[in-house]
């Protein structure tokens, strides 16, 4: 007789079977198999308490790490106690120029001043959102009786951020109490806090709170706040205890929270702001004078973004918690960063100078694949932030260097062998099928730093599109965009970019990976077609050679015999390259290139694969056998 | 002549009393969980056993069963439904079949359904047949709305 209940099998039909193999060993009752029994009846209870009871122990079990939590909530309590706050959303910034024409204005004081909060509306979509600025500006006279405010940095652009602000007051119980203040508001934009303590509720003077991811050194005098979202998606305040964390508000203490409510992602791409009232000052004669605020976008909104994402969180809380807020290894960068500017950030690589491509020991190299539709001057704005958080954060005398992404475009040149009488479907509707696939394939397999081109798993992926499809071969090449013009961001942040076509100037393309090797048949670098002396001109290499010349589409024949040379290893070189204009409403000029292995191809560094779709091509080719 | 031997545990066989019993085949709880004298429950038995799952049966919904939701007669719902010359066709028709699928050991013999409007009830009565034992029994409840 069975003397135990086996408790492996979870579901409900195996606990029932357990329990029907249990009384199978006894002859107490027989009538267990018949489902309308009374015994049956019974067995269900059992079964099913006990298999709801094994999931809730499954759950809650599965709730208890980061890596298999399903519950906002639950993620959020996990890496709150690896010292991990997720991100709250963040408001979309935008840059602008705000000036006044006093010009016939009488008593002009020398110095105009505008608070922050002054507030701008804009709409997108159709919805009004109120941007504010973030800080005190000021201006004096240009001689002109115009006023151009600048911040306190003396920089003319003048971030707004969108959001409303609004404000709570709690009143601080006894010590003893351990005050958590909750702010019921699920839109906070944590970077916008400010924190005030006041010594009573009536007082005017206050103290500013620091939050406590800002604090290199913490004393029993520090006076820091932790402010982070609760598991309800709301947000809590606390303190430290008094000694170790810093200062606790005493009773009585007034606490004032001020912050922006924000409408995250749905604030991007504001194009035109209006203020919201009239800039009013006094003048020198003690009269108030409102005037209207001229204001002109420098950049558009940019940098709104929803709160962290459960999968976010799951990735980041971990790394952020090894890195410890330091900058030690390349991956500390990286989380650092990534922690600081996500809203604006796709994907990052980073890497130690001792693996660039011309080591540089004692550096730092970053490469960020930044959110499409960002202006270059908020990217060079971001650099700019990034190398001050370094400046914190890093090893004494290490240096950050940039690089900025290198897409590798591939392109395929597809055919596959179909057998019609194998398939309902046409030849055309299955060479879609194979565009589709391939598309999706490129989608899914690449586009990200790291991510590499296999052509087998292409294959593979056309062979199962239909059984009519027999095989399948690809021949692969690449490309990368040659942009004849230079791009400078100057001191002040702003860009100037260049053009230098017409210019003769020296040009290097380097490719990931190596390149094939000159043979007498095939071409190893071709390019797109640009104008050269009037003429329709490509790149290609010479024969049997690894020179590169300028060929005249309509002779192929060579304009110029030597313009550069391509290496193995993948780098080209052009010496003197003036392109004088190029066709079809683009600005680069595709350097085509077939690599030495096309079966893989593999980014290196601060490359990322994208697919090329107008340079591929699709062919299926009917066969009868089978 | 040999003589028999027997081992210590068993005894001598031959003086022990030969008793005969017949082997229940179906054995069930009794669903009324009454006590006997020693404590335990009573047992359904045969015949009375597979009454209480025709029963059983009659008086389940659909969906009250876990991991079964096809499993019972659903009459009650049919309280709710206009009552009209179909309705005990109906009624018939889904006795008829959850028996078939969940009580093997009954085969139906007849069954009468009476829909009575003016007291919203239902009046069942199956006579089934216990398949191994040729047993016939009748089976009679009435169903019928909270007033």
């Amino acid at each position: 007789m069975a003397t135990t209940v086996k408790s492996t099998g979870l579901d409900f039909e195996s606990i029932k079977g357990n329990l029907k193999t249990f009384l199978a060993a006894s002859d107490e009752f027989t009538d267990y198999n018949f489902e309308a029994s009374g015994l049956s009846n019974i067995l269900d209870v059992l079964a099913y308490n006990t298999h709801y009871n094994a999931l809730i122990a499954n759950y809650a079990l599965n709730e208890s790490f980061i890596g298999t939590a399903q519950l906002r909530s639950s993620l959020v309590s996990l890496s709150e106690g690896i010292g991990y706050i997720p991100d709250s959303k963040k408001s979309a910034v935008a840059k602008v120029k705000l000036s006044v024409n006093l010009s016939g204005e009488a008593n002009l004081p020398s110095k105009l001043t505008i608070a922050s909060g002054h507030v701008f509306n804009t709409t997108i979509d159709g919805v009004v959102y109120k941007f504010e600025t973030i800080a005190p500006i000021s201006a004096t006279n240009n001689g002109s009786d115009v006023f151009f405010f600048k911040t306190a940095d003396g920089i003319e652009n003048i971030d707004i951020k969108e959001g409303i602000s609004r404000t709570k007051t709690f009143i601080a119980g006894p010590a003893t109490e351990n005050d958590v203040f909750v702010i019921p508001d699920n839109t906070l934009d944590l970077t916008s806090a400010v924190i005030k303590v006041y010594e009573t509720s009536s007082s005017t003077s206050f103290t500013t709170y620091q939050s406590i991811l800002d604090a290199s050194a913490i004393t029993n005098s520090s006076t820091l706040y932790v402010l982070k979202e609760a598991p309800n998606g709301n947000f809590e305040l606390s303190f430290g205890n008094g000694t170790t964390l810093g200062k606790s508000p005493v009773a009585g203490n007034k606490i004032v929270v001020e912050y922006l409510s924000s409408a995250g992602s749905d604030g991007n791409n504001a194009s035109v702001f209006t203020p919201n009232t009239q800039f009013s000052f006094t003048n020198n004669i003690t009269e108030t004078v409102n005037i209207d605020l001229n204001v002109t976008t420098v950049n558009n909104s940019a940098g709104g973004s929803e709160k962290e994402s459960i999968e976010s969180i799951r990735k980041n809380a971990p790394f952020q918690y090894s890195s410890q807020n330091r900058m030690v290894t390349a991956n500390d960068y990286s989380s650092l960063i990534l922690r600081n500017f996500s809203n604006y950030i796709n994907d990052i690589k980073t890497w130690g100078g001792e693996d660039a491509q011309i080591p540089e020991f004692g550096a730092v190299y970053v490469s960020i694949d930044f959110i499409a539709g960002l202006e270059a001057e908020t990217i060079a704005s971001i650099k700019r932030d990034i190398e001050e958080l370094s400046d914190q954060l890093s090893i004494v005398s290490f240096k950050l260097r940039f690089e900025d992404p290198t897409n590798t475009f591939i392109s395929t040149d597809l055919s596959f062998e179909f057998n019609p009488s194998l398939a309902t479907l046409s030849l055309n509707t299955v060479q879609d099928l194979v565009r589709t696939e391939v598309e999706q394939y490129f989608s899914s397999a690449v586009g990200k730093f790291g991510q590499s081109f296999r052509r087998s798993n292409m294959l593979s992926l056309v062979d199962e599109v239909s059984s009519a499809v027999l095989s399948s071969k690809s021949a692969v090449k690449m490309h990368q965009r040659l942009i004849p013009q230079v791009t400078v961001t100057n001191n002040d942040r702003s860009v100037t970019t260049t053009s230098k076509l017409g210019t003769a100037q020296d040009y290097i393309v380097r490719f990931p990976v190596e390149i094939q090797g000159a043979d007498d048949i095939n071409y190893s670098i071709t390019s797109s077609t640009f104008s050269f002396q009037n003429k329709n001109c490509i790149l290609r290499n010479k024969l049997k050679t690894n020179v590169i010349q300028i060929i005249d589409l309509s002779t192929q024949s060579p304009v110029i015999d030597n313009i550069g040379s391509y290496e193995g290893s993948g780098k080209i070189t052009l010496t003197g390259f003036a392109p004088e204009s190029i066709p079809g409403g683009v600005d680069y000029i595709k350097v085509i290139a077939v690599p030495a292995n096309q079966a893989a191809i593999s980014p290196i560094r601060e490359s990322i694969l994208q697919y090329d779709e107008t340079e591929s091509s699709f062919r299926g080719l009917i066969v009868s056998s089978q | 002549m040999a003589t028999k031997i027997f081992s210590q545990e068993d005894g001598n066989l031959d003086a022990a009393s030969i008793v005969v019993t017949r082997d229940l085949i179906y054995k069930d709880i009794d669903l009324n969980f009454n006590k006997r004298t020693t404590g335990d429950i009573f047992k359904k038995t045969e015949a009375a056993a597979v009454r209480q799952a025709i029963k059983t049966l009659i008086s389940t919904n659909r969906f009250e069963k876990p991991f079964k939701p096809d499993f019972g007669a659903d009459i009650r719902s049919m309280l709710f439904e206009l009552a009209d010359e179909k309705s005990g066709g109906e009624i018939i028709s889904r006795i008829k079949n959850t028996v078939q699928q969940y009580e093997p050991r009954a085969g139906v013999r007849k069954i009468t359904v009476e829909v009575s409007e003016i007291y919203n009830a239902i009046d069942v009565k199956i006579v089934f047949q216990i398949l191994n034992t040729d047993q016939i029994i009748t089976y009679e409840t009435t169903v019928s709305r909270l007033v």
